[in-house]
């Protein structure tokens, strides 16, 4: 056969093996659907069960549900504990467990399909018990960056013991998980345990793992960390030490007063920001001067948060940012945005 | 007649010419497939929309969504509202009436109780003058920009300047975006918010479909033809084609309906260029030179689940318009980055990426409309074997029933959209009539692009939209 006859075989080949392929997936489709309209019967009689027997568990005594009831059940359960709680909850765990959920959630850890790991790690979330949290921390092991992400979450959900330098360390912050939910997650785990943050913060050189606890811990409002953000004010990093300052505005703490008057002296421009934010937030007044002079300052986004800071300090920061406005055009523009917002709110 | 046996080496040329890139064609469009089989089968699992919202929303980043509009009375108030009641916990609406002569703006301010407001902004890059500036205190998320007319990408940029949000999302006023839509096409930002400057989603076509309070309430299929053969046209575009290139980081067009992009990176290379309609292929063209020679690291994604609705031309006149405009844009964009051709300092996106424009957008259509034209000539004078004819029909016909059923298959079996199995089984039958005609036709709207570049033509052309079908 010549190549070019070759071509013209292999393109009819090609396209009848598609139109197979497509007609055996329209056969399958048309079985899905019928499948799928039963199964949606099924499940309303069972939701009814369920509701009742929330209600009143003897309803549900002698009835065992397996196969497709079991899967069916555990899907309306599953979706009633996210919007129950107290009693009903724990009634509906229970059922979970009747069916055998749990262990098909511990099975669909091993899925080769990502979209089934990530929904037996949510699932696995409701049980708080020592062996799947376990399997929890085993699994992270995932190269999957959200799965990594979402059994950490799970881990946090639970009411136990969360093993904070465990979960970071195996979330390869930078290298494998980059998400800016990260947050989240820090924020949740420096409400639950802000010693066990502390101490990850003084042992970790992961720059991004640091400024995350410094976000987490000043957003969980414990004072205590006060003195370890004070440590890390000439911190090499600009990044950290712009988080830092940022972390005494969200502290809102008048103890930082010094190093946000530092910090209105940093050679960084983004550590500047953060410190004219805090100034205004916190309400150092001692701050006035130096925020004048920097609504002269090179960067835009410090002249502007100088302005707002200002407008924050009284009648006598105000009057002296309108001062400013009139023997300066830099200062003018700022000053009218900041005037204009303050008027706003 | 002229002696055709000297025209032998000249018909072999040709011919194999025809034949070299109807090949080159069918083989990058069988790597499509298989690329972006992979990458369905191993992309990031997808929460659902409910653990989206409440688990993740804090890690989500603001958004500007900006909608040109220009003579949009019909629509524009229904199209406003359908953005406004998006899922997403933290995004404006930025409406930038773009000098239009009927009563878009007097229909926004009536409809929404609009007021003149005022916003300080950098003007980082230019477009024609600001009229006004109108905001509602009903409606917080909304903003009004009044402009001179200066063209989508002018009016895109003005919406750029005024944007405060670090993320901004093109639509067209007429985009139906789903109303999970933004959390899940933001999910890139998201995962990788270092590496990652622009996002496209899928755009799906609207024909058919019921359409209520802004949203598509049930999916169907159009009973146009047309618009038939452009549903598989999409799927091919979207799902193999985009969804192949973002695999590799070589994903050159994001859809001007629906794509997403870090306002950031879009300044750095001064905005959508306003000297060409094809402003949606060029700014991401722009974006990875500017990227690659300043040797950073990005990603440009494709993501398949976040969906955008749209309505596509039903008449011939309006089809052949859109595609001369296409034609024309690719064109611009291509003689405009040459340099990028091939060449190893674009990494993958000029040796790849760029190349495939060449071959796809540049090449293609003259060859194969050249092709049209003188094989059955050749064949029928007797100076084409039987041989050349059949490759050249296989390369014409079947390879693109395989092509177009094939991406159909993906659908089927990774989204599964549709909703019923009669609507798999008249895609599969336009899959396999649209090879006959309707893609020639194309190709022949394709050369009229090619016409309307050289001769430097100019602006969009009169685009009337029927307005989609009601539901409920």
């Amino acid at each position: 056969m010549t190549f070019l006859a070759a071509i013209w075989w292999t393109s009819w080949f090609l396209s009848g093996i598609a139109l197979v392929v497509m007609c055996a997936l329209i056969v399958k489709r048309v079985w899905r659907d019928r499948r799928a309209r039963r199964r949606e019967k099924r499940k309303v009689q069972l939701t009814s069960i369920i509701l009742e027997a929330v209600d009143d568990p003897k309803t549900m005594e002698g009835r065992i549900l397996s196969g497709i009831d079991a899967e069916i059940a555990s899907e309306v359960v599953r979706g009633l504990m996210t919007v129950v709680r107290g009693g009903a909850h724990e009634r509906l765990k229970g059922m979970l467990k009747d069916v055998g959920a749990v262990d098909t959630y511990l099975a669909g850890l091993g899925s080769r399909d990502p979209t089934q790991r990530l929904m037996a790690v949510n699932n696995l979330a409701f049980f708080d018990e020592p062996q799947i949290k376990a399997r929890l921390l085993e699994a992270m092991g995932t190269e999957t960056p959200a799965l990594r992400l979402a059994i950490a979450c799970a881990l946090i959900d639970m009411e136990s013991d969360f093993p904070v330098a465990e979960v970071v360390g195996k979330l390869e912050i930078g290298v494998v998980v980059r998400s800016r939910n990260l947050r989240h997650l820090f924020r949740q785990m420096a409400v639950r345990n802000v010693q066990g943050m502390l101490g990850v913060l003084g042992e970790t050189g992961n720059q991004v793992t640091r400024i995350l606890i410094i976000d987490g811990l000043a957003r969980a409002g414990d004072y205590q960390v006060v003195p370890a953000l004070r440590r890390l004010v000439e911190d090499p990093s600009v990044d950290v030490r712009a988080a830092v300052m940022r972390g005494f505005a969200i502290l809102d703490h008048p103890d930082a007063s010094a190093e946000i008057l530092r910090g209105l002296n940093d050679e960084a421009w983004e550590v500047r920001v953060q410190a004219a934010i805090g100034a205004g937030r916190i309400g150092i007044a001692e701050a006035v001067p130096r925020l004048i002079v920097l609504l002269d300052d090179a960067r835009w986004w410090v002249r502007l948060r100088a302005a707002g800071a200002l407008t924050r300090l009284g009648e006598a920061g105000t009057e002296a940012l309108k001062m400013a406005a009139a023997t300066s055009p830099q200062a003018a523009e700022v000053a009218e945005i900041a005037l204009l917002e303050m008027a706003d709110n | 007649m002229p002696d055709l046996s000297t025209l032998s080496p000249t018909v072999f040329v040709v011919a194999s010419g025809v034949i070299a890139i109807g090949l080159l064609q069918n083989a990058i469009y069988l790597f499509q497939l298989a690329v972006a089989y992979l990458e369905l089968r191993h992309r990031e699992p997808l929460p659902d929309t409910v653990t989206n919202w409440w688990r993740l929303s804090d890690g989500t980043m603001p958004i500007s969504l900006l909608a040109p509009a220009y003579n949009e009375e019909a629509t524009i108030v229904e199209s406003i509202k359908s953005l406004l009641a998006l899922h997403y916990p933290n995004f404006e609406v930025i409406v930038i009436n773009d000098g239009s002569r009927d009563g878009t703006l007097a229909t926004l301010i009536e409809a929404f109780g609009l007021e003149a407001k005022e916003r300080s902004f950098d003007r980082s890059v230019e477009h024609k003058p600001l009229k006004g500036l109108y905001g509602s205190p009903n409606h917080p998320r909304l903003l009004v920009l009044d402009k001179e007319n200066g063209g989508k990408a002018d009016a895109l940029n003005a919406g750029i300047n005024l944007a405060r949000t670090p993320l901004f999302c093109a639509v067209d006023a007429d985009s139906l975006l789903e109303a999970d839509a933004l959390l899940r096409a933001t999910q890139p930002f998201v995962d990788d918010p270092d590496r990652v400057v622009a996002v496209g989603g899928t755009i799906r076509l609207a024909n058919g479909c019921k359409v209520q309070a802004g949203r598509v309430s049930s999916v169907g299929l159009p009973r146009n033809l047309l618009a038939l053969f452009q549903v598989i046209e999409y799927l091919r575009a979207f799902l193999m084609a985009r969804l192949a290139w973002s695999r590799m980081n070589a994903l050159m067009l994001i859809s001007g309906a629906f794509g997403i992009m870090r306002r950031d990176i879009a300044l750095e290379v001064g905005g959508y260029s306003d000297n060409t309609v094809g402003e949606d292929l060029e700014i991401i063209v722009k974006i990875h030179r500017h990227l690659r020679e300043q040797g950073r690291d990005y990603d440009i994604r494709f993501i398949p689940d976040p969906v955008c609705w749209t309505e596509a031309p039903e008449s011939l006149a309006l089809l052949s318009r859109q595609r001369k405009r296409w034609q024309r844009g690719a064109l611009e964009t291509f003689f405009k980055h040459w340099i990028m051709l091939g060449n190893p300092r674009y990494g993958i996106a000029g040796v790849v990426g760029f190349t495939h424009i060449l071959i796809a957008d540049v090449l293609a259509p003259p060859v194969e409309v050249l092709g049209y034209l003188l094989m059955p000539v050749f064949w029928f004078t007797g100076t084409l074997s039987w041989e050349f004819l059949a490759a050249y029909l296989a390369l014409t016909f079947s390879y693109g029933i395989f092509v177009s059923v094939g991406s159909l298959i993906l659908e089927e079996m990774e989204l599964r959209r549709y909703p019923h199995a009669r609507d798999l089984a008249m895609l599969t039958l336009a899959a396999v009539l649209e090879n006959f005609g309707y893609r020639q036709l194309n190709n022949l709207w394709r050369i009229g692009g090619w016409w309307q570049f050289i001769r430097k033509a100019e602006g969009w052309g009169e685009m009337t939209r029927k307005g989609f079908e009601k539901g409920g």
